[in-house]
């Protein structure tokens, strides 16, 4: 790692920008450096995807922003006084979450407070930065994200502060729920509203404690919000949307570690590059569906003139069988495509349109002082990081898609009989 | 009585510091009763209400339900609030919210999906078709109607209904107030519906209880609602006109706007 940062600010003459974003010669080597960097992505990926569904749904994106400024500060003041890094962003998020949580209980009240908050944390932030006398790249991966080499004690600590967050997120998950999404009714049921988001907002800041370390303070949102907010676009199910929103927070903290290794660049353009292109995708199927309806669905239901429409929707239904859905392929065409297709198009024009050669002279080849050109680079990119994880998303989402129509059959079959 | 009324208020007084929002108030709502709560704004309706869910404890009196005084989430009553504006983008369906009424209040994740129960209250309030569109998706008219649903998550005894027309149109209206009656009917629960207008339930409501600032009236629609009883309520000069089964109530509300709530 520190011979890669020497090395690149002696050789970034400009030229090889494409070494310094995807150069594969020792990766091996380097994954066995950072593996407890990709089991702490990993982790991250669990509690951001488990804690942005409730972010969604509370419309907190603005606090995490916030929160996230303000543990920056934390950490940054860590670094100047000599105490733990982890502690200071754990502290200082806390104290955010906090205070906007008490402070801030109406939304528009809530977000001029964040708006107060964030610069001065920023500010901060940045004053105890420019006190401390160490390296600078500690300095910008604070905000931008690193791939510190995670040490087993910092690992154990991540690791039992997650722990706490997804015991806390599932021992509160049904009222904190029902709290979020319909808070008059939950009030009058009892639930305790206040306290819930009191507690929740305790969780959210030390869950951006933990995304600091390894996103930095200010792509915090990219492993936070972005997965969750994809997931919404393609499913509304209290199973799927927390499952789906893992699976992409997971898939962008590990892929974008695997990829950070091979160049010189912070670990978070990789992340937010990958979220952002899920969050695209899903928007994009998310689309066709709205556009199609969410499901099928007589149309003039709502204005039948009796009540209890339960003969006259069936008749509907019986009148229009659709089979479409129940057992398509569309769905497999669709998932396979995305997947498989896709990247291996993407791969073929990247290798047909990059450069055959090795600008700074280099030996081409994989080895000692060598290294691969920039088509064949990516090809080695593809075939280590890409094919394993698109492999496992097609599995995956052929999975999903075969559990959710035979669901349907089994569903439809219940309501004929 | 054999078996404990649903509600039963005995005395019951509310008073915010200094001012007195209702008193002396005798009520008791019997098994499959359809009330309807009328009055101005800050006449203390929405009072009545949290006093009803144990949100906001009485001043003076008491407040029973089945029996027992009113607590923090009781589960025999059941609630329908104000229609509301839901973001499209909320990951919610109408069958969450319904399940949500039926154990959304306890801890843990909730792993049962209660889909069974969930089905039968969708059908029951003709919903069945829209069970798995997001809530947001649904028109003014279908998410009260996923409402209602939801409220009778928990065979509640009693049903309490804030103003749950507003921003409804006509017919919409009627289908709502018509399938609350018709949920009384079927189950027995009673009915305690909060309005500003009263037509929309007038053919269902047995008794009306108007609260207005100089005290409050119970009994059948047709013996509150004259102007000599309204006048009184008021203290100014109040007419009741009746046409076609339609009640019109003119003056009155003019007078009573500065009489707010002590906690808005």
């Amino acid at each position: 790692m520190i011979a890669q940062l020497a090395a690149s600010t002696v050789s970034a003459s400009g030229d090889d920008w494409w070494n310094r974003l995807f150069s594969f010669d020792d990766y091996g080597e380097l994954l066995s450096l950072v593996h407890n960097s990709i089991i702490a992505g990993a982790v991250l990926g669990l509690v951001g995807g488990l804690i942005g569904v409730f972010v969604m749904q509370r419309d907190l994106a603005f606090a995490v922003h916030g929160i996230s400024e303000l543990s920056f500060a934390g950490a940054a003041a860590a670094l100047l006084f000599g105490i733990d890094v982890v502690l200071g962003s754990v502290l200082g998020s806390v104290l955010a979450a906090l205070l906007i949580g008490v402070l801030g209980t109406r939304a528009r009240d809530r977000n001029s407070i964040i708006g107060v908050l964030m610069p001065f944390g920023l500010g901060l932030g940045v004053l105890f930065l420019s006190l401390y006398p160490g390296r600078a790249a500690n300095k910008f991966g604070l905000l931008t994200g690193q791939i510190v080499a995670v040490d087993d004690a910092r690992l154990g600590v991540l690791v039992a502060i997650s722990a706490v967050v997804i015991a806390g997120l599932l021992v509160i998950w049904r009222p904190l729920t029902f709290a979020s999404v319909d808070p008059d009714v939950a009030a009058a049921r009892g639930v305790p509203t206040r306290a819930l988001s009191f507690v929740f907002m305790l969780l959210l800041g030390l869950a951006v404690a933990m995304a600091v370390q390894v996103v930095g303070a200010l792509l915090v949102l990219s492993l936070l919000i972005t997965p969750a907010a994809a997931a919404t676009q393609i499913s509304a199910s209290r199973l799927m949307v927390p499952l789906l929103s893992v699976v992409f927070a997971v898939t962008s903290a590990v892929g974008g570690i695997l990829l950070a290794l091979g160049g010189n660049v912070p670990i978070s353009p990789y992340v937010t590059t990958i979220s952002f292109v899920i969050y695209v995708v899903c928007r994009l199927v998310g689309r066709r569906r709205s556009k199609r309806g969410w499901t099928r669905r007589p149309r003039d239901a709502s204005r039948s003139p009796h009540l209890t429409t339960l003969p006259y929707a069936r008749a509907v239904d019986d009148r229009r069988p659709t089979r479409r859905g129940v057992r398509g392929w569309s769905p497999y065409a669709w998932a396979l495509t995305i997947t498989l297709a896709l990247p291996a198009l993407a791969v073929g024009i990247g290798w047909l349109v990059l450069p055959h050669h090795v600008a700074s002279g280099q030996c081409e080849g994989i080895g000692f002082g060598c290294v691969p050109d920039p088509a064949d680079g990516l090809l080695i990119v593809a075939m280590i990081v890409g094919i394993p994880v698109c492999l496992a998303a097609a599995a995956v989402s052929c999975i999903a898609i075969a559990i959710a129509q035979a669901a349907r059959r089994h569903r439809e079959r219940n309501v004929e009989a | 009585m054999s078996t404990p009324a649903p509600l039963a208020l005995t005395g019951a007084g509310l008073a915010y510091g200094e001012r007195s929002v209702w008193s002396g108030l005798d009520l008791t709502v019997d098994v499959g009763e359809f009330l309807t709560v009328l009055g101005p704004n800050g006449s203390g309706k929405t009072s009545l209400l949290r006093s009803i869910l144990g949100l906001q404890p009485l001043t003076a009196g008491r407040l029973e339900i089945l029996g027992r005084p009113a607590r923090r989430g009781s589960k025999s009553v059941g609630y329908i609030p104000q229609q509301r504006l839901i973001d499209p983008a909320t990951p919610v369906r109408a069958r969450d919210l319904v399940r949500m009424g039926i154990d959304g209040d306890r801890w843990g994740p909730g792993l049962r999906s209660h889909r069974a129960r969930v089905d039968e209250l969708l059908a029951a309030v003709g919903a069945t078709s829209y069970a798995d569109v997001p809530l947001g998706l649904l028109s003014g008219g279908e998410q009260q109607r996923v409402r209602i649903a939801q409220a009778l998550g928990t065979s509640p005894a009693l049903l309490l209904c804030d103003e749950p027309l507003l921003s409804l149109d006509l017919r919409h209206q009627h289908e709502v107030t018509a399938l609350i009656h018709e949920t009384r009917e079927a189950t027995g629960t009673a009915i305690v519906f909060v309005t500003h207008e009263i037509n929309p339930v007038l053919p269902w409501t047995d008794r009306v209880l108007y609260l207005a600032p100089a005290g409050h009236a119970i009994g059948a629609p047709d013996d509150v609602l004259t102007s000599a009883n309204l006048t009184e309520l008021y203290g100014t000069p109040v007419e009741v006109l009746r046409s076609q089964g339609r009640v019109l109530i003119v003056g009155g509300d003019e007078h009573t706007h500065h009489v707010d709530e002590a906690h808005e």
